[in-house]
């Protein structure tokens, strides 16, 4: 069984939001909902300043507290890792965006879109296939997945700083990317990091439970 | 049909046919009844403009009932990755503010634009009565034609101009690329694709460059489509220095030393490392001495340019600069450089320029490995991928040049100019003195230029000015007569694609929204309409294909080419064999002049330290250092008022100029203009993170938010223009430089204050 995930290199970031754009227009997500995000960084001062961006995400935890949240099993983790929503079940009771550390969650009630009454060919295919009043989230585009292509960040990724794939498979892209760059898991998730040189350790992507600690 | 919704889950265990036959939809839904009465994808192959600096970024677009609904990546073409500004046409392509008419004003220019709907019938004939009634009385240049962005239709709107009778045609790169370019025509000569091949610089190759500097230029933004490979030529042993007052992520990501230059000073930096070099001794004295005109002046000049001075001139600290001397003087092979038109954007633009250029020859980078290769064997396209003959600057251009308008202001420019566009930058000065009554733009934009109003009440006087756009834009067209609507890159097919000798042919994957019509059909009707039915194919529909089809006419590929054999090329592009083989050191072999004879077309025939051509006009022939005309150093009584230096016209990543500002995804990644400043600077000012404040030089005043940030060098500024509320233009001056005529976009003093609120 494959087990998927996502790596996530920072020190080839440029800040570019390609991968948050390409993810908007794989999913349709609505006005001011992203499924992936960045943020800049500094530190240090002139002349030995430095200016880096962190990328954010769903982390695919894997004792993941929006799954224990849920109380009719609409979200749940795949086998393969991937943590889920299923929207024909999802009664959109927010327990689960409560339960995230990472605020990587979103509900979705308001029927708006991004040219006020105006249906894009692109949101025909996307957002007005899903529907209101349900949690939406980053799944991987495990659609696209399943029909053998990447997640649409990864796709569009200018600098490759984003691969997906089967983490067990030594052969994979994401496998060999790992073992080149010497990616390092957060703990407890299906994401790998790449850190620049210098990135303060409060900057980097906490593991869930140091991620609740500090949301608490 | 709509498909329903939600439900991909039902889909994860079996992705079959089903799956298959609905391309790779997110949500699909498993009833295979429904999937069959939904309309089928079709998958469509084109190039991005969306960032219009011409790296025609490939996508691969997935099509549904007519319409873009996704683009992939294209695989298998020169550039295949594409940036947000490119993901973001399949939101701006369907805007409904789009201009999907031909529009005539009916209220005064220089008024909130009144717009009545006509027909292209209407906007054609008046067209023809206005340009052919002042031709009559005027004379045909006294109609100035021009593009700004996209730069896709030059070719076509010159071949427009030069049949009309007006040698008058310019185009946006008056404040863009043309200066570097013109930089390498004096070291070089004016021979054109010696010049191009010059004019941006290279990449390093590992083991044969000494050293790359990247230099006033941030690819990882600007340059998206080459940004992995700089990554990758870094991991692969690429050494680099960049030389950039801010801590971009090219400088974060790429440099082995970054240099935070204060503003307007880089042609000192230049100069010191000159000298560095020399005194190294590790310079290429065979080239310099059999092949270079004016070394030992040079050499004598660059003296002057010591550690200690260049540190204190360009306020860099000295174990920095130190570094980036030790990168050049030790190791072998040349000295390459990457830039664009960020460098000559000061007041001494291209003598700054010059002066990094000539590190190449210095270090011996011409037309070798590892340094910059001439191009072998050029193929006749020209600045924009039609040929010279279609644009007809071959033939009709040279017997119009003597009414050039851009001459007695301009001279450098306008002499080694061989393309055919003037220096626009005088345009108000054009009007005011008669020399130009009307203008024919196609995608031309009043807030590229330094003291915009001065240039919108340029287009306010001509006796008429009519402008193709995608968008009404008010502040270039509340001061035009007439406007019409463009159709966009996935609507058009002109001009044809080229990787080198890499062709393409890019058909349209949708038809235009509305009424609006490719730019070169525009360029063809308007002609027809002027009366030159025959020289433009009788206009119409089949305009673009006819101007393909005379281009590849007059192409010189060794075997012709079809516009059916390129067509049926379809995705994978031809490519056109070379008569010979690539060859090194053209120079020596006679390559590079029309006489056949080795060396250069400069006036010497040699790679010119000191240029003939600037002595000619007037000019030191020396690549000079000068302070900024306005500076701390140079005007500290200006300073003590307005005492941080202004920073304009660099990328972001989400927006190109002025354009996208309509298209949601980006608009959120930037909703308000913001101005850059660092911590220390903000702090003394009583500015926090997001706080609005005024921006003022001594020519005005604009509103803009804080951006906090250590992305700028303490003391300097940093903003990015084409805002319309906020348009930091108004600000610059119009200290134009005086060899190539770009304004100092880059440099200048500014203060910024905390707003009320």
């Amino acid at each position: 069984m494959a087990k998927y995930g996502m790596v996530l290199n920072m020190d080839r970031c440029s800040g570019c939001y390609t991968c948050v754009v390409a993810c908007k227009m794989a999913n349709g997500t609505r006005p001011g909902v992203d499924y992936n995000g960045i943020e800049r960084v500094e530190w240090g001062e002139y002349p030995d300043a430095h200016v880096r961006y962190k990328m954010t995400m769903c982390m695919h935890c894997e004792d993941a507290a929006c799954v224990k949240a849920c109380p009719i099993g609409a979200t749940y983790t795949t086998e393969e890792g991937v943590v889920v929503v299923d929207y024909d079940k999802c009664i959109g009771c927010g327990a689960c965006v409560t339960a995230c550390p990472y605020g990587a969650r979103h509900l979705v009630t308001d029927d708006v879109h991004h040219y006020d009454g105006v249906v894009l060919p692109y949101e025909e295919v996307t957002t007005e296939t899903r529907g209101l009043n349900l949690v939406e989230k980053c799944n991987f585009c495990i659609g696209r997945v399943n029909n053998g292509e990447k997640p649409m960040c990864t796709v569009h990724c200018p600098a490759q700083c984003r691969v997906f794939g089967d983490v067990e498979d030594p052969e994979s892209e994401i496998s060999k990317y790992i073992a080149q760059y010497n990616a390092q898991q957060v703990e407890g998730t299906r994401i790998w990091v790449v850190y620049p040189e210098g990135m303060p350790e409060e900057e980097k992507l906490k593991t869930p439970v140091e991620q609740a600690k500090s949301k608490a | 049909m709509k498909m329903t919704r939600r439900s991909f889950l039902k889909l994860s265990a079996a992705t079959g046919a089903t799956a298959a036959a609905m391309g790779s939809c997110l949500y699909i839904n498993p009833d295979p009844a429904l999937a069959e009465s939904t309309s089928p994808e079709e998958v469509k192959y084109t190039h991005c403009v969306q960032c219009n600096h011409g790296p025609r970024c490939g996508m691969k677009c997935i099509v549904k009932d007519g319409k873009v609904v996704r683009i992939e990546k294209r695989e298998n073409y020169p550039n295949v990755n594409i940036c947000a500004k490119g993901v973001s046409a399949v939101q701006e392509m369907y805007d409904p503010q789009r201009l999907l008419h031909p529009m005539k004003r009916t209220n005064p220019k220089g008024e909130p634009g009144q717009w009545e709907q006509i027909t292209w019938e209407e906007a054609l004939a008046t067209i023809a009565e206005k340009l052919n009634g002042i031709k009559e009385k005027y004379g045909a240049e006294k109609v100035l034609f021009s593009t700004g962005d996209p730069k896709e239709p030059r070719s076509a709107v010159q071949r427009l101009a030069f049949t009309f009778g007006s040698p008058n045609m310019g185009t946006e790169s008056s404040t863009c690329y043309k200066a570097t370019e013109l930089s390498q025509k004096l070291i070089y000569g004016p021979e054109w694709f010696t010049a191009k091949s010059f004019a941006t610089g290279t990449n390093p190759v590992a083991g044969k460059t000494r050293c790359c500097i990247i230099w006033g230029n941030n690819p990882a933004w600007s340059g998206p489509a080459g940004w992995n490979g700089l990554l990758n030529n870094k991991a692969g042993g690429g050494k680099f220095i960049v030389v950039d007052p801010r801590k971009t992520p090219t400088a974060e990501c790429i440099a082995d030393v970054h240099l935070q230059i204060r503003p307007g000073t880089d042609g000192a930096l230049a100069l010191c490392f000159g000298n560095a070099i020399i005194e190294s001794g590790n310079y290429d004295k065979e080239f310099v001495e059999k092949w270079c005109h004016g070394f030992e002046e040079y050499k004598e000049y660059v003296k002057a340019f010591t550690l200690e001075k260049t540190a204190e001139i360009c306020q860099i600290p000295m174990d920095k600069l130190q570094a980036a001397v030790k990168l050049l003087t030790e190791g072998t092979g040349p000295v390459v450089h990457k830039s664009a038109a960020a460098f000559p954007h000061h007041t001494n633009g291209v003598n700054n320029y010059r002066a990094i250029s000539l590190l190449l020859p210095l270090t011996g980078g011409v037309d070798v490995p590892g340094g910059v290769s001439i191009a072998d064997e050029p193929l006749c396209f020209d600045e924009w991928q039609m040929t010279f003959d279609f644009a007809r600057s071959s033939d009709l251009l040279p017997k119009l040049d003597h009414l050039r308008v851009d001459r007695p202001y301009f001279p450098v420019w306008a002499d080694t100019d061989q393309q055919g566009s003037v220096q626009l930058n005088r345009l108000p000065e054009y009007v005011e003195t008669g020399a130009i009554r009307a203008a024919v733009m196609f995608g031309q934009n009043s807030m590229m230029w330094p003291q915009t109003k001065q240039y919108q009440e340029a287009f306010k006087k001509m006796e008429f000015c009519v402008a193709a756009d995608f968008y009404n834009n008010k502040w270039t067209h509340d001061y035009v007569d007439m406007i019409l609507p463009a159709a966009m890159s996935f609507e058009r097919s002109c001009p044809i694609t080229v990787f080198g000798r890499r062709i393409f042919l890019r058909e349209p994957i949708v038809k235009p929204q509305g009424e609006a019509r490719p730019d070169y059909r525009i360029a063809c009707d308007i002609g027809v309409a002027l009366g030159f039915k025959d020289e433009f194919w009788g206009g119409g529909e089949e305009s673009e294909i006819n101007c393909i089809r005379e281009s590849l006419r007059t192409l010189n590929s060794p075997t012709p080419i079809t516009y059916e054999e390129l067509k049926a090329a379809g995705k994978d592009g031809i490519t056109i064999p070379m008569k010979g083989e690539k060859q090194t050191k053209k120079y020596e072999l006679g390559l590079l002049r029309p006489d056949g004879q080795p060396g250069f077309t400069t006036p010497t025939g040699k790679v010119e330290f000191v240029s003939e051509t600037l002595k000619k006009y007037g000019f030191d022939g020396l690549p000079v250092w000068n302070e900024p005309v306005q500076s701390p150093v140079a005007t500290p009584d200006v300073a003590a008022d307005y005492p941080l230096i202004l920073n304009t016209g660099s990328r972001v990543p989400m927006f190109t100029h002025s354009k996208q500002r309509h298209v949601p995804w980006l608009r959120a990644l930037m909703p308000d203009p913001i101005v850059r400043i660092y911590p220390s600077d903000a702090e003394a000012r009583g500015i926090a993170q997001g706080d609005w404040v005024y921006v003022s030089t001594q020519l005005g005043e604009i509103k803009a938010r804080a951006d906090v940030t250590r992305m700028v060098k303490p003391g300097c500024m940093d903003m990015f223009h084409g805002w319309s509320q906020a348009n930091v233009n108004e600000l610059v001056s119009r200290d134009f430089d005086p060899i190539s005529g770009f304004p100092p976009y880059k440099e200048g003093l500014c203060q910024i204050r905390k707003a009320e609120a």
